[in-house]
């Protein structure tokens, strides 16, 4: 029986289509008919051996969030399934915030949040400062928008992928 | 021999010094910060005691805490590593204090070396060649100072005695700007180091940063284990090294190990040290400066001259003499490479990237040492740098070696955070790299990262996996269809896995814990 999935790369969206059998998983992917891969997983998230044609692949999957990071050597793919045709919106960074939101684009600690709740901000504009290695990072706001909550202080430790700051979308 | 060795540091370097310290069956009292505390470095210890929490200004710089813990643990010496409190003087004095021996240089040598304006009158006592320049310049005499740099030439810099990390250092290309310079220079001196000192030197570019390996035992004996090229900087640090380097012959060989001797005999030196030389085209080298502790890079000369650095260290800190041998008996014998492996994305102007290691495929083989903190599930801290190993190759010349470090760093793979491995890849494949023909600016001026591959054949696998990852977390419940070699444990863990990773994002592992 076969199954549909629908992923997003980069801004182009692929159709998969699996088909399950003793051999392993047929892959259609945009109509066109890659073959028969023959999987074996070491955990999942873990890392996927692939045979196609007698042709080792290996890539590691794991989740974050919404999406999946794909490793293959030394690149990783972030992949978004996507339902229907809409598509989501990107900030700064590789990390797609969908509009409401502004997350944390790496792992550090946050040393100044430049906006209080009710604050009105503009595109662009720095909304705070997360230090990592030393370095200090200016995350700034995707859209125009109003502060709604605060999940954070000064001196709090995040993950990439934490959902910092919630606002809403205000137009111009 | 020492029977308990505290360890004042951590990530790869705390693990490099306990194999030594286990090899020669001395006990390892691992010192740790509190986001620390699942890192390798505690777990593979004999003794390991907490000393605080993670910026370093709270535990691993504080001395008295560092002094408690091996007081407490019985600790007969420190190894300090490097960075931290390494070239701290104040440090080796409290070891002494404490009846404990500090596994370094004594403090007054750190002290002479630790001040440039210092170290570079004793170079020139010695008969070391320094950089031209002027070290009797003042603030409130404009008018000498201007004279001083018309004898040097333009440009000139103007750094700090103090100074480190490329603070207080002012390129100067006319003599116009030289005041303004040094009162810059002089006041970011006062503010960092609480030090007003400064000096003028000559601009030798293009240049080699070139350096010897020193071991001296205090009883006169010094012995130099060669250069390493360490010409391959970013933002003044280094990234990859070699030994030996490709533009020392064996006649700059003999001169850079007699000068590097002469270096360390004129400070009263013992244990392990490095003399760095910048070298012109002409093949004219002159004293930069002098580290008073064992380098990050100083595998590569552990793998061309056979040596055990660290067994070195131990030995002298104990009261050994250094074996009866000439430093004109030592050579190199094949080419190391090391490539340092740091959490940064290489695509984006090398930002930091940190956070939770999922997997590791650690690089082995002929000739491959991986010195790295790395396992599945470590979660790396955000409050140190950005180091997260270092892969070091050795091969019979230094084309086998490149082509060993393409081959490992292939075989490296890290998931989880983004590192620096496709800029190696990059500098390896590089045509100057690889003829040699670089200098210290190359690496910012010249080279360019080449960006991400569009239309990336990857991506297609990438898409292939995640697709069937998606379906099997949807079937989760009956994935006998999947084919695995796996035992059953690990088809159990994977059952569970899947059924976690489901959920939101956190994954298998959990932070911070091991596993429950």
């Amino acid at each position: 029986m076969a199954s549909r999935y629908r992923f997003e790369l980069d801004g182009e969206i692929y159709n998969i289509v699996l088909t399950e059998s003793d051999q392993g998983f047929n892959v259609v992917m945009n109509e066109i008919d890659l073959g028969t891969y023959d999987i074996t997983i070491e955990g999942l998230p873990g890392l996927f051996s692939m045979l196609l044609d007698e042709e080792p692949t290996k890539a590691y999957v794991q989740r974050d969030g919404r999406s999946y990071n794909v490793t293959v050597g030394d690149r990783t793919f972030l992949i978004q399934e996507t339902l229907g045709s809409q598509r989501s919106r990107s900030s700064v960074g590789s990390r797609l915030d969908p509009v409401g939101i502004i997350s944390a684009p790496l792992a550090g600690v946050i040393i100044e949040i430049k906006v209080a709740e009710g604050d009105i901000f503009s595109e662009g504009q720095a909304i705070l400062i997360i230090e990592a290695m030393k370095m200090q990072n200016e995350i700034q706001a995707p859209i125009s928008g109003k502060i709604t909550s605060i999940h954070f202080k000064p001196g709090d430790r995040v993950d990439s992928g934490d959902i910092v700051i919630e606002y809403d979308e205000i137009d111009g | 021999m020492f029977k308990r060795v505290l360890i004042a540091n951590r990530g790869e370097i705390a693990l490099r010094i306990q194999r030594t310290c286990r090899e020669l069956g001395i006990e390892t009292v691992a010192v740790y910060s509190e986001p620390d505390r699942n890192s390798l470095h505690v777990r593979n210890a004999d003794h390991a005691i907490c000393i605080g929490p993670g910026p370093a200004l709270e535990s691993y710089l504080v001395i008295e805490k560092i002094i408690d813990a091996a007081v407490q643990s019985d600790a007969e010496a420190i190894h300090p590593g490097y960075g931290f409190l390494s070239e701290n003087s104040d440090f080796a004095d409290a070891c002494d204090a404490a009846n404990i021996t500090f596994i370094g240089p004594p403090s007054s040598a750190m002290k002479d070396m630790g001040d440039k304006v210092s170290a570079r009158r004793l170079m020139e006592k010695a008969g070391v060649p320094v950089v031209p320049g002027a070290e009797d310049i003042k603030i409130d005499d404009i008018e000498s100072a201007k004279d001083e740099a018309e004898k040097i030439g333009f440009p000139l810099m103007v750094k700090a005695s103090a100074g480190g990390g490329g603070r207080g250092i002012r390129l100067v290309h006319k003599i116009e700007d030289l005041e303004n310079a040094m009162r810059q220079s002089a006041s970011e001196a006062q503010s960092s180091f609480g030090n007003p000192t400064i000096f003028l030197e000559k601009y030798v570019s293009p240049a080699r940063h070139i350096e010897v390996q020193i071991m001296a035992d205090g009883e006169g004996n010094v012995r130099a284990f060669g250069e390493r090229e360490c010409s391959i900087q970013r933002r003044h640090q280094k990234v990859i090294e070699e030994a030996p380097s490709i533009a020392v012959t064996p006649e700059i060989r003999k001169k850079l190990c007699q000068a590097a001797e002469l270096a360390a005999l004129s400070c009263g030196y013992k244990n392990a040290g490095t003399v760095e030389f910048l070298m012109g085209p002409d093949n004219e080298f002159y004293f930069l400066e002098m580290n008073a502790r064992l380098q990050v890079e100083h595998p590569v000369t552990e793998l061309v001259y056979g040596v055990d650095l660290v067994a070195l260290q131990l030995s002298i800190a104990f009261g050994g003499t250094l074996p009866a041998i000439d430093s004109d008996e030592l050579h190199p014998n094949g080419w190391a490479i090391e490539a340092r492996i740091n959490g940064e994305n290489a695509y984006k102007n090398f930002v930091p990237s940190i956070g939770l290691i999922n997997h590791v495929t650690q690089p082995s083989g002929p000739g491959v040492r991986f010195d790295s903190m790395l396992y599945d599930g470590l979660d790396v801290p955000p409050f140190y740098d950005s180091m997260l190993g270092k892969l070091i190759v050795w091969a019979e010349d230094r084309d086998l070696a490149i082509k060993r470090l393409r081959r490992a760093l292939n075989d490296l793979l890290i998931v989880g955070i983004e590192t620096n491995i496709p800029f190696h890849k990059a500098l390896l494949n590089n045509s100057d790299f690889q003829t040699g023909n670089f200098h210290t600016g190359w690496l910012e001026e010249q080279f360019v990262m080449p960006s991400l591959e569009e239309n990336d054949t990857r991506a297609k696998i990438a898409l292939v996996a995640v697709a069937i990852a998606r379906h099997l977390e949807k079937s989760a419940n009956s994935n006998d269809n999947v084919k695995t070699s796996s035992s059953k444990w690990v088809q159990a863990s994977r059952q569970s896995a899947v059924n976690i990773s489901t959920g939101q994002r956190g994954s298998a592992w959990r932070r911070g814990t091991a596993l429950n």
